[in-house]
């Protein structure tokens, strides 16, 4: 903790970045992502097992965005979302300095993008077993049960658009459930609508998520969302050997294709 | 109660299964009437939410087809639609859509057999499995609900 | 409001003997934006195509679809003439209810009702059209001949003689190719220098080529019309403005032991050379590898002796630019050597030689100087065997394909060996005689019958040495496939003609595509033979595919045509079905995030980064743009963008998703 707000103190007290994405104590015991402008205000960020969020979602926000440089509190999970976002051409490396924090909250210093991805590499991966048991129990279920699992999950979703806007790979300006003319995904919060769109953003995020679990955690009526993503993800490893998070410089599975891929599914 | 006709909805290459299914035709080769081509230049224009799309307007199955690898006549807009399709079926498979319903093919535009021979057997195969009811009703009755 | 106009073809009976054209027409009619609606018994004749134009004028119509035959039939007659009646091409659509309707299902109310069907999704397709002018793309009139074999040398000719200015660029220090190795060519006998000579020097003396040799093409960027090509021109160590080609160099330079790749090994040059009498340009290279100022520091008497001062030990090799508007692919093929074939012993026996060394040996400006004289002992081979499809239709040795030239050299081989030593004997092993060519089979029948090379039809297993004979084991099909066994003196082995080394290389560089055998592929087999499937690329010659001379010659002439015809114009045009991606105010700019996980996916490299910038130039954002020159329009970037800020004309998302839309929805 004390490491890293030294870390932090020098870079904005030397000058090396304008803007520190961090975290500070929230109401009660909760904590809440901060933005840090000044040495002195350093005082006031902090780092515990509640710091959770995947603060990589803000790089793609107006004030980050604005900021010719900045640095930010990452652990793998943040660490794995700037890489991801850094193959898509959205962060570049001169702008960001990585403090790195393990997943057991040991702070492993500034990362460059190569340091980063070492990093990235020996960190564990974040499926958790209840997760997995999830995944088997509805691959074994009928087809039938299978179907109306997911549509009664999906049932009370709200349409809030909370899971897309926690994920920091969600970054379009203009989501395609904006999208009409054709209105490829119906708006309204019924099953139709909502099957569509979980499926829609599943797929648009295969080869692409990191699995930080954002989604899930910030659904509020606690649909496992994170699960289609762990899912795809395991598909893509097992089918492809591509996974996202682990390079800066990366072509998700989607955009690329090998002449052995299977096709025992294609008459 | 007249028979079960499934509505089939084939989205095809221009080049290869477009071309293929022309030549059925020069061939006076017969087929069920329950198909309806949908032509796009390449597989990998295919864009997957128009299946969804065709199962919520009422389609009962799916045929896909395009070039034989090697074959497409953009090099290799198969080889990603190819990809892009696996993992479309594995999100179907394990949100319990029913993939028997989506048949993938390759069919050139020399295998005007094959054309009719794919048509024929999703037919019998949907005609099987009966209209697919569950997605109808969810992009139908449960809106409205 | 969208006023479509449906046009019902019978297509004779074709179409109305199982499909009620009348009730398809009536039902149109009704669909939403269906003004006009009618049914006739040929759309695509001239009183029916006059029906359509006449209804675009009278009805106003927006769009018009005719639902007949396949559009790869008449699609372009139908948007001809809606152009007629000045309504733009693209707003016509046609519904398929002949190959895909009429033609494959059985009379009844289900083909109908698929007829109307496939002509209300067409009409609502349509409906979304949008009026397309083709593009326009300027043009560099400058070809680039890659090789210069016989090929190149005609296609560049014809270019130049049309106009054009051309480029070429030779890998060897001269032009002349295989060609130019070769003593007599078939089926006249003619000498093969003699022929190809003067056409090399007017290559040289020819103002609208320029010609570069010892170069080979480092990069191609661009697309019809506009390449960019890199050249790289590898240092000859003799500066070619100032050498006079007197040769004197050649003649002092101390290392003469270097085995001369013109004559296939069979002789000798020094360090310091110019691969034969004839080359174009008579500039000699420096070989680096061999010479012995490069190997030891020490030597330099070529630069002595030189007295146009023309030596230039330091010179480094030379990238060159070049803006051009087509580029023809003629670099040619190469043989299989003899230590390809176990069965004859792996190229260890001196006197089995390939086919290309045959043609050294018996030209006159050869080695032997064009008498017949065997490898080892320099001996007059009393009995030569000639062994055709040496590789070639072998599935086992990975060349399942014919190499075609073999027949009608081997035959000419054997004359040649005859009209040589009149005394001797020539044997030929063959599976079959494919000599399909004006005046070919003539040729082998002479060969047999006049000149008597004995013909035996069969393939031969083996082939050692006893006594300093080559034992030529094989079988006689003709005979019971009784074993044949001679003790030859000489063998020639028509080796298998394969793809040049580096041919896959070149094919990347050039986007283009090849088969397995690394022989460039044509855009058709028959309809597009001399066309690649990339726009202003060209073949010509063996890098095709195994070829002989008239073939080569005539296949350069026919990509000359097509770049005369290409160059013809200031601008090109081209069919407007291509993606673009969306453009809307700042501060947006577009709704695409920059992500460029669509440039990957295109086959054509036609996806750019476009930098948006403020006034002070700072980089605002980055887009996809999508070079107009280069999409070929398959839409795979379109269905890979996530925010479906990639659309493609002609088949746009909201044309597609409301065709689909119109089918079920009924």
């Amino acid at each position: 903790m004390e490491e890293i707000k030294k870390i932090a103190k020098e870079l904005l007290a030397e000058n090396k970045v304008q803007l520190i994405v961090g975290f500070e104590k929230g109401s009660a015991n909760k904590v809440r992502p901060a933005f840090f402008t000044k040495p002195e205000e350093i005082d006031q960020l902090i780092y515990n097992e509640y710091c959770i969020h995947n603060i990589a979602l803000y790089l793609k926000k107006d004030i980050c965005q604005k900021a010719n440089n900045l640095a930010i509190i990452a652990n793998p999970n943040v660490v794995r979302s700037i890489l991801q976002l850094a193959s898509e051409n959205q962060i570049a490396e001169e702008k960001i300095k990585i403090i790195g924090i393990s997943f057991e909250g040991k702070c492993v210093g500034l990362l460059d993008f190569k340091a980063a991805e070492e990093f990235s590499k020996t960190q564990p991966k974040g499926i958790k077993p209840e997760d997995k048991a999830l995944i088997e129990k509805i691959q074994a279920m009928p087809l039938e049960e299978r179907f109306n699992y997911w549509v009664e999950a999906f049932s009370p979703c709200i349409k809030c658009y909370a899971c897309r806007a926690s994920c920091p790979m969600c970054y379009c300006g203009k989501c395609n459930v904006e999208t009409n003319n054709p209105q490829w995904i119906p708006v309204a919060p019924h099953k139709y609508g909502n099957l569509e769109w979980h499926m829609m953003r599943a797929m648009h995020l295969a080869g692409r998520c990191i699995n930080c679990g954002e989604c899930n955690r910030s659904c509020p009526v606690n649909i496992p969302l994170n699960i289609l993503s762990y899912m795809l993800s395991d598909f893509i490893l097992d089918e492809f050997d591509s996974e996202a998070g682990m390079n800066a410089v990366f072509t998700p599975a989607l955009s690329v294709y090998t002449s052995v891929d299977k096709e025992n599914f294609i008459k | 109660m007249s028979e079960f006709e499934p509505k089939i909805v084939a989205f095809v290459c221009n080049w290869c299964t477009y071309a293929g299914a022309d030549l059925t035709g020069t061939s006076r080769i017969k087929y069920s009437a329950n198909v309806r081509i949908v032509r796009f230049p390449c597989t990998g224009r295919i864009d997957y939410m128009l299946l969804t799309k065709a199962f919520a307007s009422g389609a009962d199955g799916i045929i896909v087809s395009g070039c034989h690898p090697n074959d497409c006549h953009y090099t290799s807009g198969n080889f990603y639609a190819r990809r892009r399709w696996m993992v479309f079926k594995k999100i179907c498979d394990f949100m319990g859509i029913d993939t028997r319903r989506i048949v993938f093919s390759w069919v050139s535009a020399a295998e005007g057999g094959k054309w009719a021979e794919i048509v024929n057997s999703t037919n019998e195969e949907i005609k099987k499995l009966g209209p697919y009811e569950s997605y109808h009703k969810l992009s139908t009755q449960d809106i409205l609900a | 409001m969208a006023r479509i106009g449906v046009f019902i073809c019978h297509c004779g009976e074709n179409i109305s003997a199982t499909v009620d054209c009348p009730k398809v027409s009536e039902v149109a009619a009704k669909f939403p934006g269906v003004v006009y609606s009618i049914d006739y018994k040929y759309m695509c004749s001239d009183p029916g195509q006059s029906m359509v134009v006449n209804a675009i004028k009278e009805h106003k119509l927006t769009g018009v679809v005719v639902s007949a035959c396949s559009p790869r039939m008449h699609e372009p007659t139908f948007r001809r003439a809606c152009a007629e009646a000045g309504l733009n091409p693209y707003l016509c659509e046609m519904a398929n209810i002949r190959e895909h309707c009429s033609w494959v299902h059985e009379k009844g109310d289900k083909t109908d009702q698929k007829a109307i069907d496939v002509v209300r999704m067409m009409v609502e397709k349509v409906k979304r059209n949008n009026a397309l002018m083709s593009i326009k793309v300027p043009v560099t009139k400058t070809a680039l001949v890659i090789g210069g074999g016989v090929a190149g040398i005609q296609a560049a000719l014809d270019i130049a003689n049309a106009g054009h200015k051309v480029i070429m660029v030779e890998r060897d220090p001269s032009i002349g190719g295989h060609m130019s190795q070769l003593s007599e060519t078939f089926p006249t006998l003619d000498c093969s220098q003699c022929i190809l000579t003067p056409r090399m020097v007017e290559v040289a003396q020819n103002p609208n080529i320029k010609l570069y040799t010892y170069a080979e093409v480092e990069s191609v960027e661009g697309f019809v019309g506009n390449f960019t090509v890199k050249i790289r021109k590898k240092a000859k160590s003799v500066d070619e403005t100032v050498c006079n080609g007197c040769g004197l160099c050649t003649t002092k330079c101390p290392n003469k032991k270097i085995p001369n790749e013109f004559e296939l090994g069979m002789g000798k040059r020094p360090a310091i050379y110019v691969p034969f009498p004839q080359a174009v340009p008579n500039i000699p290279v420096i070989d680096k590898i061999n010479c012995t100022y490069y190997k030891t520091g020490k030597c330099k008497i070529c630069e002595k002796v030189c007295q146009a001062k023309a030596i230039r030990f330091d010179q480094e090799d030379e990238i060159i630019e070049v803006a051009v508007g087509a580029i023809a692919i003629c670099t040619g093929f190469d043989v299989k050597k003899t230590d390809f074939f176990p069965e004859y012993g792996y190229g260890k026996y001196k006197d089995i030689i390939d086919g290309l060394q045959f043609e050294r040996m018996a030209s006159a400006s050869g080695p032997t100087s064009g008498e017949m004289r065997r490898p080892s002992d320099g001996q007059t081979p009393k009995k030569i065997v000639f062994v055709a499809c040496a590789g070639s239709r072998d599935p086992a040795k990975g060349i399942e394909y014919c190499s075609k030239i073999c027949c009608m050299y081997t035959a000419k081989h054997a004359m040649l060996y005859k009209h040589k030593v009149h005394d001797g004997t020539a044997y030929v092993f063959y599976m079959d005689i494919r000599a399909a060519g004006k005046n070919y089979d003539e040729f082998t029948r002479r060969g047999i019958e006049e000149d008597g090379a004995k013909y035996i039809r069969g393939r031969v297993s083996k082939i050692y040495e006893r006594d300093g004979k080559l034992i030529v084991v094989g079988a006689d099909t003709l005979m019971n496939a009784e074993t044949v066994e001679i003790e030859a003196d000489m063998v020639v082995l028509a080796t298998a003609g394969v793809a040049n080394p580096g041919a896959e290389e070149l094919a990347q560089k050039l986007h283009v595509s090849y088969d397995q055998h690394k022989f460039f592929s044509e855009a058709h087999p028959k309809l597009k033979p001399v066309e690649t499937n990339t726009a202003g690329i060209y073949l010509a010659g063996a890098c095709q595919a195994p070829k002989d001379i008239p073939e080569s010659v005539a296949a350069a002439s026919g990509v000359a045509g097509k770049i005369s015809c290409l160059f013809a114009n200031n601008e090109l045009t081209r069919e407007p079905l291509i993606a673009f991606v969306d453009r809307t105010a700042p501060p947006e700019y577009s709704s695409c995030t920059g992500c460029f996980l669509c440039q990957p996916v295109c086959p054509y490299n036609a996806i750019e980064r476009e930098d948006v910038k403020d006034r002070n130039g700072n980089l605002i954002k980055q887009l996809a743009y999508i070079n107009p020159g280069l999409c070929q329009g398959c839409g795979t970037c379109v269905a890979v963008c996530k925010s479906k800020s990639i659309d493609i004309d002609g088949y746009t998302n909201s044309q597609m998703y409301y065709e689909v839309d119109a089918l079920l929805n009924s």
